[in-house]
């Protein structure tokens, strides 16, 4: 007659692989969903980065007589870009925008006993949002504008980024 | 004494069967249980997603609006640039003559109003509907002629736009979609930035 010592043992072990294997894949399904949620959630900042850039750079159109600066300009420029960091010194991941003002649809004249020039036309506004470093973000946003200097407004907002 | 070659009498088989019976029918029982509970919360979370993913499209789209031209139940129709027009550049002043190289106060400068930047031919009407149980995007030129539209989102049941009266750049829009028997509903809100909102 055959020996069949260890079958028992081997039974067990092979009905533990498959629970365990079982457990392995529904908690895998998990983590691609906490991953997948992570991921939104930093667009989702990066988004609302460049929403505050794009508010930020529409109260200097509209407050600051001198914004965007034009001593680039007298050197032949058309952009103006600066940059924020939203967060902390310290703080990962790094929240922040970074915003350009074109000014290349802006005209102006100087009016004899005004003290500033008189100015018409567009201002063309890229905003990026960023979560993490800007050289190399987690999640990036950009936002696209165009302030009629008359007007005193925007009057072209697009979302040029994929949620 | 039993010797190991003897192998199990049908008895200490049948209790041994009975026994892993009984266990893997318990093991069945919670998985089971568990797998309805996962599968519920799936359903959920679906109908959840495309009342999210309705709600998303419609507010990223109506945040580019320079004009809301209605809002209402299953209907929320506005005017935008179209994202391929580029701006009619603003007419550049006259060069200074020689002998008064600064013109007088009384300079009136070249007209260049939004309209003049972006004319009618530059703009889109867009209407979000429900057709059935499909959100759909309509989009044509202000001025005329054919009309295209896609369907954006399956499984909403209905949505609802509104205006705030003292904020005409707050649009507000809740999105609803069923599950057997429950509705889900989420509602969400943004601020156009192409609509001036008098400050009086």
């Amino acid at each position: 007659m055959r020996r069949r010592r260890g079958f028992l043992l081997i039974a067990a072990l092979l009905i533990t692989v498959i629970f365990l294997a079982t457990g392995l894949g529904i908690m895998s399904a998990q983590a691609s969903r906490y991953e997948a949620s992570a991921r939104l959630a930093d667009t989702l900042q990066a988004k609302n980065a460049a929403l505050a850039g794009l508010d930020d750079v529409r109260v200097k159109l509209s407050k600051d007589v001198r914004f965007p600066p034009r001593k680039s300009r007298l050197r032949g420029q058309e952009k103006f870009a600066y940059s924020e960091t939203l967060t902390a010194p310290g703080v990962v991941p790094e929240v922040s925008y970074a915003v350009i003002v074109d000014y290349g649809l802006e005209e102006e004249i100087q009016i004899r006993t005004k003290w500033l020039p008189y100015r018409w036309g567009l201002y063309r506004v890229t905003v990026n949002g960023y979560v993490g470093p800007r050289a190399n973000p987690i999640a990036q946003s950009m936002l696209y504008a165009e302030y009629h200097i008359g007007a005193g407004a925007f009057i072209r907002f697009e979302d040029r980024s994929s949620l | 004494m039993r010797t190991a070659s003897r192998g199990l009498t049908i008895a200490e088989s049948l209790v041994a069967m009975g026994l892993v019976a009984v266990v893997m029918g318990a093991l069945a029982l919670l998985f089971q249980r568990s797998f309805g509970v996962l599968r519920q919360l799936d359903d959920k979370e679906r109908v959840r997603q495309v009342s999210r993913m309705g709600l998303d499209r419609i507010l990223s789209e109506v945040r580019e609006a320079t004009r809301i031209v209605s809002a209402g139940t299953d209907i929320v129709q506005f005017e935008k640039i179209d994202p391929s027009a580029s701006a009619v550049p603003p007419i550049p002043a006259p060069p200074p003559p020689p002998a008064a190289p600064e013109p007088a106060d009384d300079y009136t400068p070249p007209s260049y109003l939004p309209e003049e930047a972006y004319p009618d031919s530059s703009r889109l009407i867009v209407t979000y509907r429900i057709q059935g149980e499909v959100l759909v995007r309509q989009v044509q030129r202000k001025t005329g002629g054919a009309s295209q539209s896609q369907a954006v989102v399956e499984g909403v049941n209905s949505f609802v736009a509104t205006v705030d009266d003292a904020t005409p750049n707050k649009v507000t829009v809740a999105v609803s979609a069923k599950e057997k028997t429950r509705v889900t509903s989420l509602k969400g809100s943004v601020l156009c930035p192409c609509i001036v909102v008098d400050p009086s």
